[in-house]
């Protein structure tokens, strides 16, 4: 039965994760330690390793389909992983309640502004910036060509997004895509597509560690990792023929659940 | 090339998951772990590929920026494997 559940979690994880661009802990660390009564640290190191799956074969699929813009992908990956390393170090002196809340009220933002953008036309505009990429749109048919808007913020962002992931220890997928479709002004496709591809290598770096730390259930990532190979490979199928606007309402509704739960959080460990 | 990173994420994940299922099978944990670490090592081998790739379109410094990451994944495995 519980190998099941997992099972099922992990499927939905991978779905998740290829639809919205997002690692899929968020259902991963709650299954293992709510259902199993595993160690938390244990879960998040799990789920880490299991998550470079949902990573690898999404990211697979979009490379393919040109959807992936590797270059802001690198270049945008090399501030996270500094910006996680600080956040790692902060995180020894910042009272934790400071950085959930200050998380809690960003989601709730980019939960507006993702809301927002979705009332508006879906095509995005042609602007003048870097790392120009093209990819071809089933959903619309069509050829979209984009630049990545203004990149110094977005890089600044990045490093942030990498800060926050570092002191709390969450993936970084649920705020690179808002930084990417918002700030970067990518298509939302691209956006998820990208930071998709992200993920796994952040995931790969911190998993490396707890490998050899014995903190990793082979058992459990065998379990997760079949699972997830299954969601994965049907929400790439279905991310690139649905609309972006069905998309974005996909994040908006992961984001609200995020924020809700920072917030949450956040008081709670502030003592209220 | 593009075709040959994405082939790297996708059968890496598969060969690894490959191995972790034998090792379970045969109840070997180092062959289980090293399933786990044939897959939590795929996306640095692509990215060694996408460093190939964007050098050969002419993208040295996102090129030599990639190669630096796995050059931090690296570090990140060999302070693993050295800690106690």
């Amino acid at each position: 039965m519980e190998e099941l559940l997992v099972l099922l979690a992990a499927f939905m994880a991978g779905l998740l994760g290829a639809l919205i661009g997002i690692g899929g802990g968020v259902i991963l660390v709650p299954t293992f330690t709510l259902l199993l009564g595993m160690d938390v640290k244990v879960a998040a190191a799990t789920s880490l390793a299991s998550l470079v799956a949902t990573s690898a074969i999404s990211s697979s699929a979009y490379l393919r389909r040109g959807l992936v813009n590797l270059r802001l992908a690198v270049l945008l990956e090399m501030v996270t992983i500094l910006g996680s390393i600080t956040g790692a170090s902060l995180a020894l002196i910042a009272p934790s309640w400071l950085i959930e809340l200050m998380l809690g009220v960003a989601l709730a933002y980019a939960t507006a502004a993702v809301v927002f953008k979705a009332l508006r036309a879906e095509l995005p505009r042609r602007v003048e910036g870097l790392v120009e990429h093209s990819y071809y749109d089933e959903a619309l048919n069509a050829s979209i060509s984009y630049t990545c808007r203004r990149l110094k913020l977005t890089a600044a962002l990045s490093f942030l997004a990498g800060m926050l992931s570092g002191m709390l220890g969450i993936g970084g997928g649920v705020l690179k895509v808002p930084i990417l479709d918002l700030v970067a002004g990518l298509p939302l496709k691209a956006a998820v597509a990208t930071s998709s591809y992200m993920i796994g290598i952040t995931a790969s770096a911190g998993s490396t560690v707890y490998v050899f730390k014995g903190l990793i259930r082979p058992y459990l990532v065998a379990l997760s990792i079949t699972g997830i190979v299954l969601g994965a490979k049907l929400g790439t199928r279905i991310m690139v023929r649905l609309r972006s606007k069905v998309l974005r309402v996909l994040l908006a509704t992961v984001l609200a659940y995020y924020s809700y739960r920072m917030i949450i959080r956040g008081l709670r460990d502030y003592g209220l | 090339m593009r075709e040959a990173i994405a082939n790297t994420l996708y059968m890496g994940v598969l060969v690894g998951l490959a191995i972790l299922w034998l090792g379970l099978a045969l109840g070997s944990s180092s062959l289980s772990y090293v399933g786990v670490l044939t897959v939590v090592l795929t996306p640095p081998a692509a990215l060694v590929l996408a460093a190939v790739h964007l050098a050969r379109e002419g993208y040295v410094l996102y090129s030599v920026i990639a190669l630096i990451e796995v050059a931090v994944i690296a570090s990140s495995l060999i302070v693993g494997l050295l800690s106690p």
